[in-house]
């Protein structure tokens, strides 16, 4: 396990953003009422917020950003990193933060970068800035997680189209002296990288035309090389083995115990998998929170929204002590334990789809 | 940590729902009371995750047509895990 322990570093305030079109799974017509209900029975899954093909992961981030800068009254010159982390980019080329870094403002003297990650993406990118900026003389920085998992996930392919939201996720950190150390661990399994994949569209298998052609895979499975292509029961046994080994080490590493933990931030996978870990751990499930139900599966988006949706009066009002847990493609998993005081939340975003 | 065949059927009749009128002992053909959907390979596994700490894969359900087969597999990752 590698073990990384920063200090000097906390949260200023953390906002969100989501499509307002939602899309409810009992309306999912391609399978059978009896299938439909036993899914959002286990998943927990019972609505998505769902982008068109016009917005993209850094438009709901620049919401987010620009809402969470007004609140704070942060100048934007002010900021002194700019991290986007997301699997969904506008362009193949240049990376998607230069963009951001254009829409809000920010000073040219800083730095602007992308982190390629999904589901485990917000504590490894909070550890990367949060490292960055304990190293130098800037106050402020702002990372961004965002991601559109829809757009992969054809309503042909029953298991991935209801499992998936989209949405955009803005942090701004503040370095200051008397603010109570982080911790983050880290691990990948390299070997099952094909677990979760998008086949095509890179350069690895190029896009050749055939990249777009739907084939059945099973009954109720149709999609091409250029959707994502999911393992369901090798993810699900990876989330429920490997991920609670990890966070028991981790505790024991950092010497804490379950009741020292205020939340469990658990990245929002699905229900059955979130309850089988609380259980696994002997985690209360009260300090487990879900908007699962609202929300489904929003890839990196999906701590930092839970946090919003779920503990905004929490957050705002006292010290807690989180642990957060990133875990999906790569196959990765990344776990932080962090001190929060008083942070400001914004309310939920919308953006017009 | 000794796992009872009572107590696995026991566990998996409580998980699954499975009336009391419904015969479901050792010699029962899984698929014969419950459907091996996608779905219901992932609640065994996850089940058989926390209830006994083994990591079964797909394929062992595949395996084990019997609630007696499932047991045998359980067991004997039990006791290598």
């Amino acid at each position: 396990m590698t073990l990384v322990h920063i200090e000097n570093i906390k949260i200023a305030g953390i906002s969100a953003c989501v499509p307002d079109n939602i899309i409810h799974n009992v309306d999912y017509n391609l399978i059978s009422e009896e299938e439909r209900n036993a899914f959002i029975k286990l998943t927990g899954i019972h609505k998505r917020h769902v982008a068109s093909d016009r917005i993209t992961p850094s438009d709901m981030c620049f919401i987010a950003a620009e809402t969470l800068l007004r609140e704070l009254d942060i100048p934007a010159k002010d900021i002194g990193f700019l991290i986007f982390v997301s699997q969904s980019r506008d362009y193949y080329l240049p990376h998607t933060s230069a963009i951001l870094h254009d829409r809000l403002g920010l000073s040219q003297s800083t730095p602007a970068f992308d982190i390629s990650l999904g589901c485990s993406g917000y504590p490894y990118a909070l550890s990367v800035i949060s490292s960055l900026m304990n190293h130098s003389d800037k106050e402020y920085g702002l990372l961004l997680a965002g991601d559109m998992p829809t757009k992969a996930s054809p309503i042909t392919d029953k298991s991935t189209y209801p499992l998936f939201g989209d949405a955009g996720t803005a942090t701004i950190l503040k370095k200051t002296p008397q603010s109570s150390p982080s911790w983050f661990s880290y691990g990948n399994d390299g070997s099952r990288h094909e677990a979760i994949i998008i086949r095509n569209g890179c350069f690895r298998n190029g896009c050749p035309p055939e990249s777009f052609e739907k084939k059945e895979i099973s009954p109720g499975i149709i999609r091409s090389k250029m959707d994502v292509e999911m393992n369901g029961a090798d993810i699900f046994m990876f989330s429920i083995t490997d991920v609670p080994v990890s966070i028991k080490k981790f505790l024991k590493a950092t010497d804490l115990r379950n009741n020292d933990i205020d939340y469990f931030v658990l990245h929002q996978a699905n229900k059955k998998i979130i309850d089988t870990i609380s259980k696994i751990l002997k985690i209360d499930p009260e300090i487990v929170p879900q908007n699962l139900d609202r929300f489904g599966n929003t890839s990196v988006a999906s701590i930092p929204l839970c946090m919003v949706t779920e503990l905004k009066n929490e957050l705002q009002t006292k010290k807690l002590r989180l642990f957060l847990s990133g875990f999906g493609v790569g196959l990765s998993w990344g776990n932080a334990i962090i001190e929060t005081d008083h942070i400001h939340v914004c309310d939920l975003q919308y953006i017009d789809i | 940590m000794k796992i009872e065949i009572s107590d696995f059927i026991h566990v998996l009749k409580e998980e699954f729902e499975i009336p009391q009128s419904v015969t479901f002992s050792s010699q029962t053909i899984i698929e014969s009371v419950i459907e091996m959907s996608s779905i219901n390979a992932l609640i065994f596994l996850a089940l058989i995750k926390t209830e006994y700490d083994v990591a079964l894969t797909a394929g062992d359900l595949l395996h084990a047509k019997t609630v007696q087969e499932l047991y045998d597999i359980v067991v004997s990752k039990a006791i290598t895990e």
